[in-house]
């Protein structure tokens, strides 16, 4: 038999597994039963009848939908890219340097968090109207106002996730690079960035991922033509609930899945690497 | 006139912006090939004293020589001189070799050369089987030799270190200590070490500089300041003592006869004392007797009111009967053992006029 459970040993109490178990399944039956029906050999939404994969067909002949997926992709990497960069460079000036406005620009930084998403979006809408963004630009050009707007709520995100690894960098590393003849450049790339590595892809996939299911702000935003999936798939959704819907979603989700794990993979081989 | 001193500090005042004075007109000379220690409580500026030589910190006024040439506006990068941190600021993502390596990379060193030297610089601090390690893998006494090899690769004219025992338990403090004086004779090269332990400076050091208040109190070998310290926050700061303030009664030669609370003593001066003059009588714990035998000059009665066991030797308190205590040392060998007191016991303790240390006021 094995030892009794001790008094820290929390997972080998019932009540907490029970817990952790509904928990789970709370988040992931919906999903599941998602995933399940998009098998489904049926036009009806929500009846069992066998196995198919025609969903995933039509999903791969619907163009909108292809399209739209297209665009959410583009997006997504070119946002996370940018929102990246500046919420960065913005957590290290907010960190090293003391400059007037310093503490108005710390406030209004965290804003885009709190902010209602719908007001965001509305005023977006509204900034682009007034300059008069031409809006017959060619693709992928027509996305930028949506990769702006997409980059103006992520980026605090990162600055948020890179200003708190930042607060436990010793300051004696970046003297004692000085010492040795770096300066601020040789500083950012060998000391500073290997150090805010894992907070830098934590950030990026943060931002990815608003980026990806982002629908109200999005929806104020895009046109005809630049449309992403989750506005196109809601814009469906509106005339006819098609199963397909369903294997669109399951593409989605594996995919997301699938950068997520890929992201942890990297990040726990690269720590297993510098243990070793 | 001699060749000028290698490196100097003119005049140095250093202010933060919040307004206090750190560093407050500190003028120092230090020569080639020293062991200097810059020694004091914390917030006395000798910190800050070091990172204006680093190039760390800028002086609000004064100027910094170094080998003949005016370095106070000098960038860190420039300087020939490197520091090793409190902290040891060892690089946490990058190996041994890479973090000695590093210096030598931004010179532009070619790699072949390169490997080479780093062989020879963790040689030197016992740490070539550890080149691939990475820093979390080391003990601290290990990081702190990477700091010293990933300094002294780069061939400084000055090495500093920035309290470089602090971090490190009492028995491997001591292994270093004799490492460091070891790899100074050496590579043969100036040491600047900031600390405020007086037992580190005093066994490290061939000069060192008190610090009091962003001044310096008193400059001297370790001997000259323990022995013959000029002021009584000297004497006081570099190891124990007991002090009995008093007036001069009459001088004879460097003989001074001085009237305090607790009795006459007869003490020897090196300053010019004057009858009536206010002075304070030092005198350190293992100079003091618990014996009847010695000279009938400078005598106390007292009661042992406590005593610690150090190992090596105890130390006892005595009430006297003014009401103030004094610190004894009695040394644990057999005479000593038989000399310790029992606590309440009345006790005599005597030195001779050799031993005090007088102090004008």
């Amino acid at each position: 038999m094995s030892t009794p459970a001790g008094p820290l040993d929390y997972t080998r109490r019932w009540s907490l597994r029970l817990t952790v178990a509904a928990a789970l399944l709370f988040l992931y039956v919906p999903l599941l039963v998602m995933m399940a029906f998009s098998f489904n050999d049926s036009t009806r939404i929500i009846r069992w009848e066998g196995f198919s994969t025609r969903w995933y067909e039509s999903v791969w002949q619907n163009t909108a939908l292809i399209e739209a997926f297209t665009n959410s992709m583009v997006i997504a990497f070119s946002a996370t890219l940018l929102a990246t960069a500046i919420g960065t460079g913005l957590a290290i000036c907010l960190w090293r340097f003391r400059f007037p406005g310093k503490t108005l620009v710390e406030a209004v930084n965290g804003l885009p968090i709190v902010i209602p998403e719908i007001s965001l979006g509305v005023a977006m809408m509204i900034f682009f109207k007034q300059i008069n963004w031409p809006s017959d630009l060619a693709w992928p050009l027509n996305l930028l106002p949506i990769i702006i707007a997409h980059v103006a709520f992520a980026f605090p995100f990162v600055t948020l996730v890179v200003r708190a690894r930042l607060t436990g960098f010793d300051r004696s590393l970046e003297e004692a690079a000085f010492d040795l003849g770096a300066g601020m450049g040789l500083f950012l790339r060998d000391i500073l960035l290997p150090y805010l590595k894992p907070a830098l892809i934590a950030g990026a996939l943060l931002a990815f991922t608003l980026s990806l299911d982002d629908f109200v702000i999005t929806y104020f935003v895009s046109e005809v033509g630049s449309t992403t999936l989750p506005v196109k798939i809601y814009s469906q959704l509106r005339f006819k609930v098609q199963p397909d819907i369903n294997a669109a979603f399951t593409v989605l989700i594996v995919l997301t899945a699938s950068i997520a794990i890929a992201a942890a993979f990297i990040l726990n081989t690269m720590q297993k690497k510098n243990k070793s | 006139m001699t060749e000028p001193p290698f490196i100097s500090f003119k005049n140095i005042v250093k202010e933060f912006p919040n307004g206090t004075r750190a560093v407050d007109n500190v003028s120092l000379d230090i020569g080639n090939n020293e062991f200097f220690a810059l020694l004091g409580p914390s917030g006395c500026g000798k910190t800050t004293l070091l990172r204006m030589l680093s190039g760390l910190e800028i002086p609000t006024s004064g100027a910094i020589w170094l080998g003949g040439q005016d370095i106070t506006d000098w960038p860190a990068q420039q300087r020939p001189l490197n520091m090793v941190f409190q902290s040891y600021a060892v690089f946490p993502h990058m190996s041994v070799g890479d973090n000695v390596a590093y210096g030598l990379k931004i010179e532009g060193c070619p790699q072949a050369e390169r490997k080479a030297r780093v062989e020879q610089a963790l040689a030197q601090v016992q740490l070539a089987d550890k080149i691939d390690r990475m820093p979390h893998q080391l003990s601290g006494g290990q990081r702190q030799r990477v700091a010293l090899a990933r300094a002294l690769i780069l061939r400084p004219k000055v090495l500093l270190l920035d309290e470089p025992l602090s971090a490190l338990d009492k028995r491997l403090r001591e292994d270093m200590q004799l490492g460091l004086i070891h790899l100074r004779n050496e590579v043969g090269i100036t040491f600047i070490m900031v600390t405020h332990d007086q037992e580190e400076a005093m066994s490290m050091a061939s000069r060192l500089a008190v610090m009091d208040k962003g001044r310096i109190a008193q400059i001297g070998t370790p001997k000259q300041l323990y022995e013959y310290p000029g002021s009584r926050f000297v004497a006081d700061f570099l190891g124990s003592i007991n002090f009995f303030p008093g007036k001069v009664v009459s001088t004879e030669g460097k003989t001074v006869t001085v009237d305090t609370d607790v009795g006459r003593f007869i003490n020897e001066a090196d300053f010019a004392a004057t009858a009536g003059q206010s002075v304070t009588v030092g005198v350190r714990p293992e100079m003091l007797d618990l014996d009847d035998a010695t000279p009938d000059v400078n005598r106390l009665e007292g009661t042992a009111q406590e005593t610690a066991y150090f190992g090596d030797y105890n130390l006892c308190l005595v009430r006297l009967a003014n009401g103030q205590s004094i610190k004894v040392f009695v040394e644990n060998d057999s005479e000593g053992r038989a000399r310790l007191p029992q606590i309440g016991q009345a006790v005599k303790i005597s030195w001779s006029a050799t031993c005090g240390i007088l102090l004008p006021d």
